[in-house]
């Protein structure tokens, strides 16, 4: 136990109990903005993050998804002109072959070596040890004339037995500006081995393309001839298979192609109006209305790699309710009369009464006079009122619209998206409207008859789209898409702005062109 | 506040209760302001220190033990005191060699009082010393920390505090003289 001497006994107990003092008001606000802005802090660092991973992952499947996807005609092309760094974990289906309904599957260690300058000859091999589907890709760019693609499977070794499901081989060979492109594809070699390692050894052996073009995609591909040899033991080999395997129909390897498209869907409507200020300015339009509507109609793609142009013609309607309210100030006055009238009265002296006793030696004689006088006035009392009258009315337009949209397309193996912006004209071809008065601020029908309404409008357009490939040739899809009026429908005189707002949403089948 | 209602308080707390933190500042602001105080130079300082440790409370209030809510409030606010005063040490160490050869004729008083001061001015005579020395008093005086704690605290030798301490309390002895002077003079 501590000894204490005076002096600090006497500090401990002066300060001991001290806690009078409150803290700042300030304080208590300042704690809180902090715990706000941790909790804030916290949100939005895990936003994000979230959405780094989600970016980073969307790359790297965008990347990867570029070299090995072999379902669509442009992940074929890339496939030719990409290398393969790592081909784990990636879904390859091919839906123009039924002799391979699925190629490949994730191969989990695909170990990728090279041996190059062996008598003048590239080799690139390429080893799985895993049980599942594999796929190897090759692509050569040197000068060598002779290149091979050697794809192998090792069984693991601490397993009883192996079962390969497929193995899909492909070269792609570029040398002194002649392009060789080789591919070859194996499946269902299916082997249950329990004891012994077996080695299947895929050798490409056709040349499917030559041609005096610097560009390594194929203009087509053809049937391939192949052979799958079995190394039993190290001086033995036996050929299991020579068929040709896959064929890829000749327009697929085209850079430019196009597709016609069908959709439908609803739509709604938001108009954006600015009223008149000199005409009703003490009007009030609520535009909070929204009404559905519907479109319909077709567009041709024409594609140049993954860029998009798109046009075509579709037919839509805009309903739209808007509710008008319209004040008016009344003045209700009264005026009153008042009059003032006013007494003016006279006294005047006539002498001195001279017969008085006492202390007073005379007193005045007076005469006394009254004169009366009025004046009329009026004051005016103002009560003012404000009475408010509300009028509800409906808009309804079709039009003929044509677009002109520029874009770019993403595949995700069977999933295509598209960004596309660009402008459309539209032709209103029919339209039963109501516009204000400007002059004594009262809804009219504008029609066919009293037109102030413009007949051709220009719209901006911004569309998305999503779609899935049903198959080779058709694909369904998806496409939320906003337009917004360039110029006022209506004429400037009634409404300064009078643009709509319509979103759409348009469900619709793609058709490719072979 | 009784212990129950702070139980239910510091329930509300950790379900993240606006009021409840609110009722929590009400009561022991205060009180933990009066901690922060002596450690600190200022009112400004204390409560600065103070809503570092109002912070770390709300923030952490799920890993308060099962013993005394108030002790552990407390034991908050003393850590975010000494965080906040070892930010500035190295600050300090030019001061307290002038300290040290100002207060070299001073001597020590164990039967002064200061009975008539008030409590408010002692607290700023205490705020007054460096860093190093209000610290050092702090946890002996009020804390109970012998030297050897206080060095283990502090990072320092038991000799330094013990060194730090008798010089903090010539310098309030010092102030305290000062002080009665002019009293008495005006």
């Amino acid at each position: 136990m501590k000894e204490f001497d005076a002096f600090e006994n006497s500090i401990k107990e002066s300060i001991g109990g001290f806690a009078d003092t409150k803290p700042s008001r300030m304080l208590w606000v300042k704690i809180n903005a902090s715990l706000l802005f941790a909790f804030l802090l916290r949100k939005t660092s895990l936003i994000v993050g979230t959405l780094s991973l989600a970016t980073i992952a969307s790359f790297s499947l965008i990347y990867s998804n570029n070299t090995t996807s072999l379902n669509n005609n442009n992940a074929i092309k890339e496939l030719h002109t990409k290398t393969i760094n790592n081909s784990n974990n990636k879904t390859i289906s091919n839906t123009n072959n039924k002799d391979l309904s699925e190629i490949t599957k994730p191969s989990e260690n695909i170990d990728k070596s090279e041996i190059s300058n062996r008598n003048n000859t590239s080799i690139t091999t390429i080893k799985t040890n895993n049980t599942k589907n594999n796929i190897a890709q090759i692509n050569h760019n040197n000068k060598s004339q002779n290149s091979s693609a050697v794809a192998s499977i090792n069984k693991p070794s601490n397993t009883n037995s192996t079962s390969i499901k497929s193995i899909a081989a492909t070269t792609s060979i570029s040398n002194n500006n002649r392009n060789r492109v080789n591919t070859t594809y194996a499946i269902n070699t299916q082997k249950s081995s329990p004891k012994k390692t077996e080695n299947n050894n895929l050798i490409n052996e056709s040349i499917t393309n030559d041609r005096q073009n610097s560009d390594l995609i194929p203009s087509n591909y053809q049937v391939l001839r192949m052979s799958l040899i079995r190394s039993t033991n190290k001086y033995a080999t036996e050929s299991l298979m020579q068929n040709p395997v896959y064929k890829i129909t000749a327009n697929q390897g085209k850079k430019v192609y196009s597709d016609y498209e069908i959709f439908m869907g609803p739509n709604l409507n938001y108009s954006i109006f600015e009223l008149n200020p000199n005409n009703i300015s003490d009007k009030e339009l609520n535009k909070s209305s929204l009404l559905p509507s519907y479109h319909f109609g077709g567009n041709y793609n024409l594609y140049y790699k993954n860029w998009i142009i798109r046009s075509g013609l579709n037919y839509s309607t805009i309903n739209e309710q808007i509710n008008y309210t319209t004040t008016t100030l009344n003045i209700d006055s009264r005026t009153y009369f008042y009059t003032i009238t006013s007494n003016t009265y006279t006294w005047d002296t006539t002498g001195w009464n001279t017969n008085v006793g006492g202390a007073l030696d005379s007193i005045p004689i007076v005469s006394l006079g009254v004169q009366q006088s009025s004046n009329q006035n009026s004051v005016t009392i103002s009560d003012s009122t404000i009475s408010t009258q509300k009028l509800q009315y409906k808009n309804s337009y079709t039009s003929i619209n044509i677009p002109l949209l520029i874009g770019r397309r993403f595949n995700f193996d069977r999933f295509v998206f598209d960004v596309a912006t660009g402008i459309s004209w539209s032709h209103i071809t029919k339209f039963e409207t109501h516009i204000l008065d400007p002059i004594n601020g009262e809804v009219i029908v504008a029609n066919q008859d009293n037109s102030n309404i413009k007949k051709d409008v220009f719209n901006g357009v911004f569309s998305i789209g999503a779609g899935y490939r049903l198959n080779g040739l058709n694909t369904l899809f998806i496409r939320p898409e906003l337009q917004y009026n360039f110029n006022s429908i209506f004429d400037k005189s009634n409404f300064n702005n009078y643009k709509a707002l319509q979103m759409r949403l348009s469900i619709g089948l793609r058709y490719s062109i072979k | 506040m009784d212990s129950k209602e702070l139980a239910k308080v510091v329930e509300a707390c950790k379900k993240k209760s606006r009021r409840a933190k609110a009722e929590l500042y009400k009561a022991y602001a205060p009180t933990l302001l009066g901690i922060c105080l002596r450690y600190a130079k200022n009112k400004s300082e204390a409560e600065d220190i103070l809503h570092e440790g109002f912070i770390k409370i709300y923030t952490k209030i799920d890993q308060a033990g099962k013993g005394s809510f108030e002790a552990w409030m407390k034991q908050i606010v003393k850590n975010e005191a000494l965080q906040y005063l070892r930010k500035r040490a190295s600050l300090n160490k030019r001061q307290d060699q002038y300290e040290k050869d100002y207060l070299g004729d001073v001597e020590y008083d164990e039967e002064l009082s200061v009975n008539n001061i008030s409590s408010k001015k002692i607290l700023e005579f205490i705020q007054s010393l460096p860093d190093g020395y209000r610290l050092v008093f702090n946890l002996y005086v009020f804390e109970d920390k012998s030297h050897k704690e206080i060095a283990q605290i502090l990072n320092i030798t038991e000799s330094t505090s013990k060194s730090q301490y008798f010089r903090a309390k010539k310098q309030l002895q010092n102030h305290i003289n000062e002080y009665r002077k002019l009293t008495q003079e005006s």
